[in-house]
């Protein structure tokens, strides 16, 4: 009798616990919905076009049906979505291919002699702290960036709009750079795991029908890892999206314009946030915090579309055929 | 094209003797063998040797193998049995310190000797594993795989025709030829290995190497696949590797017996068993030697 009932607690117990973590979630998403409630009845979509974000702090106090800003107050987070999204996708396009050959290299190509090591600085950079790799991108990468990599660019390729013009010490590039190097080890971790779970009896197969190394990576491989690497993949991405220390270190803070060239300062979402909120509580109105809390929840959502939109490619096979592969 | 030298083969008992010259060029035999009829897919092994690092696991090994013929490898777990097979086809050339002495030619020509490349040796050398391997892709994806990395057919039919066909040799096409675009995991062990047996015939090898191809199979698909093993002997030359003597003694032609890394004794498959020479093999055979 006893034992049962250690199973019932066992059962409630763990119930209630996986209850929390979704609790958290729609707690969230409900307090920045309710934070963000003035800024979308004020602004409206106005937000998400305007590039100027002046908050008028010394101003008087006007209200719009009821609620109360600060008088002639703009408040734009297109250039840090443009931001954002820019120096996310440079960093999946430099570290999502980067991340999966060395994935191949570590689970097919490399001896464990090397392979060893090789992972074991792989995971310890996955859990570097990201202020830390902020610092190091502004005492290493952005004063190389400044000094030789955008110089090289802009001269060899200046008939190309986005990487002609003047060269700034932080910004675009440097962000995606950055960011990419911090996800390429958690996506070159999960991908080379999955791909070492490739039964032997597969790779045989290949290697018995006359394929090479190559082929049997390509099409044994690679399709059977391939729910994980996109998997892998998005949770990098999502990294990215979220990042905000590195990033905050070396996007040059730009505000009011946006990026013509890899070399323009930019501002992302969570930086912004970060660079913000102090002042923005300083607000008499309290509507500098409810935009900001519409910037976090847009920032949610993204990273909501890019986990939905995994979970798609996943479900729809988007490396193989789609009804044939069996899941993993 | 191909489905047709395919049915053909299957009908008339022939094996195929104009194969691209992609395929043949390393292990190309002297002309007169070409012509002949039947002749292709036989294996000398001469002085054989083989190693892991400085570990001799074959043991100076001489043995003709004949197209046509079921020649049948039998001996304790760890007597090399396994090793040889894969000596066969190259299989252990990934092997960390895998090397060998001797020779194994095939037609005439050593697969060992340089210029023979050994991704295309295995297209003539086709194998079948223990476990039952089949992708996990759809059936008709399983059998296509080798011809469309070869690039073996022009177009679609001619592909519908090849997969067919095999599974025609293999004897699962009545029995899942309605559900062709359904994933292979589906399917029973016994039906996944005579997928693995269609996949491996898909690409026209003339040697087929099946490795214990029954052991992880309940006793009908057991049966299925034996009985399977006698009509593939009419189009291809058929090495088996078995620890089942009832099963050796089924369907082998020829019986090799290695006990240790040595060829102890080689025998037609009745003789062997009711007279072996040896006393190590009636040893064996009476169930007196681990």
């Amino acid at each position: 009798m006893a034992r049962h009932l250690q199973d019932t607690i066992y059962k409630y117990v763990t119930m209630c616990l996986s209850g929390v973590a979704l609790a958290l979630i729609f707690i969230i998403i409900g307090v920045l919905i309710d934070s963000s409630y003035p800024a979308l009845v004020v602004y409206g979509s106005k937000f998400f076009t305007s590039i100027t974000w002046n908050a008028e702090l010394t101003g008087s106090i006007c209200y719009t049906s009821g609620i109360a800003h600060m008088c002639g107050a703009t408040f734009g987070v297109l250039v840090y979505l443009t931001g954002t999204l820019l120096s996310s996708g440079i960093a999946l396009l430099i570290g999502a291919p980067a991340a999966v050959g060395l994935a191949i290299v570590l689970a097919e190509i490399a001896p464990r002699r090397l392979a060893s090591p090789i992972s074991f600085v792989m995971e310890l950079m996955a859990g570097i702290p990201s202020v830390i790799y902020g610092f190091w991108g502004i005492l290493v990468l952005v004063p190389y960036l400044k000094s030789t990599l955008e110089v090289g660019l802009s001269h060899s390729l200046s008939s190309v709009p986005i990487f002609s013009g003047a060269v700034f010490s932080a910004g675009l590039l440097a962000s995606g750079l950055i960011l990419a190097l911090m996800i390429t080890p958690i996506i070159a971790s999960i991908s080379r795991d999955a791909m070492r779970q490739t039964p032997e009896g597969l790779k045989e197969a290949g290697r018995a029908l006359g394929l090479t190394d190559w082929e049997i990576t390509y099409k044994v491989v690679l399709p059977y890892a391939r729910t994980s690497i996109i998997g892998s993949i998005a949770l990098g991405l999502g990294r990215a999206l979220g990042e905000t220390m590195a990033v905050a270190l070396v996007c040059g803070g730009a505000s009011n314009f946006l990026p013509k060239t890899f070399f323009y300062p930019i501002n992302t979402m969570a930086a912004f946030i970060v660079f913000q909120l102090d002042a923005a509580f300083t607000d008499p109105s309290g509507m500098s915090i409810s935009v900001l809390a519409e910037m976090a929840l847009l920032l949610m959502a993204i990273t909501m579309i890019v986990n939905v939109v995994a979970r798609l490619l996943v479900r729809r096979g988007f490396v193989s055929r789609p009804e044939n592969l069996i899941q993993v | 094209m191909i489905a047709e030298e395919l049915e053909q083969e299957q009908n008339s008992g022939m094996t195929l003797s104009d194969k691209s010259v992609k395929v043949d060029e390393p292990l190309q035999p002297s002309s007169d063998r070409l012509d002949s009829v039947g002749s292709r897919g036989r294996i000398d092994i001469t002085d054989l040797s083989v190693f892991y690092g400085h570990l001799q696991v074959l043991k100076n090994i001489n043995l003709a193998i004949e197209p046509h013929k079921i020649t049948v490898f039998m001996g304790p777990s760890g007597c090399g049995k396994s090793t040889l097979i894969r000596t066969l086809n190259r299989m252990n050339d990934n092997v960390p310190g895998f090397h060998v002495t001797g020779s194994v030619t095939i037609d005439g020509v050593n697969i060992y000797s340089r210029g023979v490349d050994p991704v295309l040796l295995k297209l003539r050398v086709g194998m079948v594993f223990q476990k039952p391997n089949p992708f996990p892709l759809s059936i008709y994806d399983n059998v296509c795989f080798g011809p469309k990395i070869h690039k073996m057919t022009k177009s679609k039919a001619e592909m519908d025709d090849v997969v067919r066909v095999s599974l025609q040799k293999a004897g699962l096409w009545d029995e899942i030829k309605d559900r062709l675009k359904e994933s292979a995991l589906k399917l029973s062990g016994g039906q996944q290995q005579r997928l693995c047996i269609a996949r491996a015939i898909a690409v026209r090898p003339e040697i087929l190497l099946m490795d214990e191809p029954a052991s992880a199979l309940d006793p009908g698909s057991t049966t299925r696949v034996e009985d399977l093993m006698v009509d593939l002997a009419a189009s291809y030359t058929v090495v088996l590797v078995t620890h089942n003597m009832q099963q050796a003694a089924r369907v082998g032609n020829k019986v090799a017996f290695l006990y240790r890394g040595d060829l102890v004794e080689v025998g037609q498959a009745p003789n062997i068993f009711e007279n072996p020479t040896n006393p190590l093999t009636e040893k064996y055979i009476s169930g007196k030697l681990v």
